[in-house]
């Protein structure tokens, strides 16, 4: 037994002071690292400000509170997940893409498409060739109020371009 | 007094009822001397809304504190500039405020002289009637500025703190004539489906109130975001915030609005478009105020408890439905004179771009609405924040700058493919190489970042082709020197030459939003006194800031003043001392943390104190360095310029540009 002894008793010297010191060299989270996190939250508070940017005192606590989850060494994504669980989705800058959130990115997307359909209708519609038209006699550009000489004029410019 | 002011608005009131009746009568029975009534009665209303404010400013400066608006927006120590600012303060008083701009804007249109127009007029004073009978309906009953309280209190609440600046103090009163002027085309698009219109004339006459509507909306644009930069300090200059975005949609919806109104203009097409869209701007004007006034982003149930959101709502109902009927029953009569003859041509750019802005207004708006809609709806409320906003409308954005540079080379009508792609040579290699070289030679190499400026240095070089051309052309043809050529081209042309000043604007904005999007760096760090931290992006280097010492002081009356000194170093060398400080407003326990700035080129670092020790021996700053951000102010200014340019045409040449472009038009105007 006994030659285990030096080596057993050095282990626990080892140990203890390990955990004697570890508080001292875990790394406190840096301040850019809580506002990294808080600028995706919303302050409680006030209205359309996130986080980061608000200065009172319940962000102080917020912002505080991250700082200690992040020192628990949590990661960004479970300090989110922390905050959704105890204050639901609506803490989120960003609404989160699924569920009701989705909407919000859905319909604008939808509204494009929309968009982008009427454009394409009016365009076809439009160039349907139409015999009540009379024929244009010449290539006009958009100016307006300029008089013909000048317009000539830059016309040859333009050749010459 | 405060009964002479009640009397005066209860006496406008009734004018405004009386107006719209008679004008309307006086129209159909086409009695003279009804319409002129109507026209007396309406500038009644603007003398009677004068009277109002002036008897409100006189209470507000003679700290008439029993009146309840009075006591609640200023107080002993307020100073005299900011008791007359205190008239748009806070609601009921802003109402007031908002309901005399617009009787201005209908005064000055009944005693300006309208020719051809003139037909029109009272129907254009019964729709503005009606608009304002709403929002002085409101001052009268649900949110009278005069209401007395039962006794005189000794002093006022004062003005919210966010408000003492002189940039909060301008930028309401900028951008609410931004929103009232609207009412000028707005009446007379209106005015112009009573009466059966089919032609234009309706936009030419109102084309320079359209324009100094937009430029004022534009203005309010700029100071609000410039007031968020230098007061907020968070560092940026747009939050979007539902106050921001409820101004910036109607913008969104008005831009495309003047674009589409030049095809219109020249093509005799988009009739129906273009009145959808006044209709819209006004529509969401007013639903912009109803936004910011009714408590409805806040919560639902603080709209339901207000009594003034539900009347808004209403208001705005009734308005855009009773606008729809007229628009769709006149249908048939906004019939294109002229269909389109190519997809290659302005007309089809200028369609895809109006695309692109009512799809960003859609996106904003949406957004904006989202928390309130999924509260009610889903019983949930999400809310969208600035990341939304920026990831949804930002490729938008970017395709406006590229259509920007397109839409010039595109004559109306029809362009061969071969001719387009002649013009696009020279712009296009300057956008490539942009695109190739900013990723190699500098530290713009962010994908987005690079294609932006690739754009923007296309859509400069299309604009600055086309002055080249204008200017050369008559340097040539009138051998006028360079410069007299430019200044009279501007001149000739101020709408086109102005529009693209305006272009020049968006763009320089546009490297600014770039960067500040894009390579904005911020840090914070707790610093102890005589000790240092940095900051470092490699648009400016490395600052060192060393944190020198807190001190009180006092600030402006009933606030209290903590002021941070910090020495700047720009990469080892001492630069500057800066003096971030925090505001505390001591009555409303509110504190304010204003920045200060060292700038360097177009670039600025952006300090600001986040918090200390009650010791005064440390303290947390926050500090960001803004690249290029004095592009967007500059862009701003040229913006401005540029509108200004668009809109100072002489009547003279409104009439012969009317009389060119019906020359021009293939189809017979039957109006």
């Amino acid at each position: 037994m006994k030659k285990y002894a030096i080596p057993f008793l050095f282990l626990v010297t080892v140990i203890v002071f390990v955990a004697a010191v570890a508080p001292v060299f875990a790394q406190e989270p840096s301040m850019d690292a809580v506002n990294h996190v808080a600028r995706k939250l919303n302050c409680p508070t006030c209205q359309s400000l996130n986080l980061e940017d608000c200065r009172t005192q319940t962000c102080d606590q917020w912002r505080d509170q991250i700082k200690d989850l992040l020192a628990e060494g949590y990661t960004e994504q479970e300090v989110l997940d922390w905050f959704i669980a105890r204050f639901g989705v609506e803490v989120l800058q960003e609404p989160p893409r699924q569920g009701h959130g989705l909407f919000a990115w859905l319909l604008p997307a939808v509204g494009l498409l929309i968009g982008v359909g009427w454009l394409a209708f009016t365009l076809r519609r439009w160039s349907v060739a139409n015999a009540e038209t009379v024929p244009v006699t010449a290539d006009t550009p958009a100016d307006i109020g300029v008089d013909e000489e000048y317009l000539r004029k830059i016309e040859e410019d333009l050749k010459e371009f | 007094m405060p009964a002479i002011g009640y009397t005066a608005q209860v006496l406008a009131l009734i004018l405004a009822v009386y107006a719209i009746v008679v004008a309307v009568m006086g129209a159909r029975k086409n009695r003279a001397d009804l319409v002129l009534s109507a026209k007396n009665a309406s500038l009644g209303v603007t003398i009677l809304l004068t009277v109002a404010v002036l008897v409100m400013e006189y209470l507000l400066l003679t700290q008439h504190y029993q009146t309840e608006y009075v006591a609640q927006v200023t107080n002993r120590d307020a100073t005299t500039f900011f008791r007359v600012a205190a008239l748009w303060g806070s609601q009921n008083g802003s109402l007031l405020f908002f309901a005399w701009l617009m009787s201005l804007f209908t005064g000055a249109v009944l005693l300006n002289k309208w020719g051809a127009v003139k037909t029109l007029i009272p129907y254009v004073m019964a729709v503005m009637n009606f608009v304002l009978v709403f929002f002085i309906g409101l001052i009268v009953t649900v949110a009278n500025p005069f209401a007395q309280l039962s006794f005189f209190p000794a002093d006022g609440n004062g003005l919210n703190p966010m408000l003492y600046h002189w940039g909060m103090v301008i930028h309401p009163p900028i951008l609410y004539i931004g929103f009232v002027a609207f009412i000028v085309p707005y009446a007379f698009a209106m005015a112009a489906l009573f009466t059966n219109q089919r032609g234009d004339l309706w936009m030419r006459t109102t084309r320079r109130w359209t324009l100094v509507a937009w430029l004022f909306l534009s203005m309010g644009l700029l100071l609000g975001g410039r007031w968020a930069y230098d007061v907020l300090g968070w560092g940026g200059y747009w939050g979007w915030d539902a106050v921001e975005n409820a101004a910036l949609i109607p913008w969104l919806v008005a831009t495309p609005f003047l674009h589409s109104v030049i095809i219109q203009e020249n093509r005799g097409m988009m009739k129906r478009w273009n009145v959808g869209l006044i209709i819209l701007t006004f529509a969401l004007v007013i639903e912009g105020t109803f936004l910011t006034r009714s408590g409805v982003i806040g919560s639902v149930h603080t709209f339901a408890q207000s009594a003034i959101g539900p009347l808004f709502l209403g208001f705005i109902g009734i308005m855009f439905i009773a606008s729809l009927v007229l628009f769709i029953s006149r249908w048939e009569l906004l019939a294109s004179d002229n269909e389109l003859d190519s997809v290659l041509s302005r007309e089809a750019i200028f369609l895809l771009n109006d695309l692109f802005f009512i799809g960003i207004a859609f996106t904003v708006w949406w957004g904006t609405h989202f928390p309130i809609i999924s509260e009610a709806l889903l019983g949930n409320k999400i809310v969208v924040g600035p990341p939304f906003f920026q990831k949804a409308t930002g490729p938008l954005f970017a395709g406006i700058v590229l259509l920007m540079g397109i839409a010039p080379l595109m004559p109306w009508r029809h362009i061969s493919s071969k001719k387009l792609l002649r013009q696009l040579t020279v712009p296009a290699a300057v956008g490539v190489a942009v695109a190739i070289l900013l990723p190699l030679f500098t530290m713009i190499k962010m994908k987005g970042a690079v294609m932006t400026f690739a754009f923007v240095a296309f859509t400069a070089t299309v604009t600055l082709m086309e002055y080249w051309r204008g200017i050369n052309a008559r340097h040539r043809a009138r051998s006028e020197n360079y410069f007299t050529a430019m200044v009279r081209l501007v001149a000739r042309n101020r709408r086109r030459y102005g529009g693209y000043l305006i272009h020049f604007g968006v763009l320089f904005a546009t490297i600014g939003i770039v960067g500040m999007e894009f390579y904005q760096v911020e840090t914070q760090q707790n610093v102890s006194l005589g000790e240092s931290f940095s900051i470092e992006s490699p648009f400016t280097g490395r600052y060192d800031l060393t944190f020198e010492g807190l001190k009180q002081v006092p600030g402006k009356p009933g606030v209290e003043n903590t002021v941070a000194t910090l020495q700047v170093s720009h990469n080892g060398k001492v630069v500057n001392t800066i003096e971030p400080y925090r505001e505390f407003f001591v009555r409303q326990q509110q504190p304010m943390t204003i920045p200060d700035i060292h700038r360097q080129g177009m670039s600025e670092l952006y300090v600001i104190i986040a918090g200390w020790e009650p010791d005064g021996q440390s303290a947390s700053f926050k500090a960001y360095i803004n690249p290029m951000i004095n592009w967007l102010w500059f862009g701003g200014l040229v913006f401005v310029l540029g509108t200004l340019v668009a809109a100072w045409s002489p009547s003279t040449q409104v009439a012969r540009q009317t009389k060119t472009a019906k020359s021009r038009r293939n189809v017979v105007e039957v109006s």
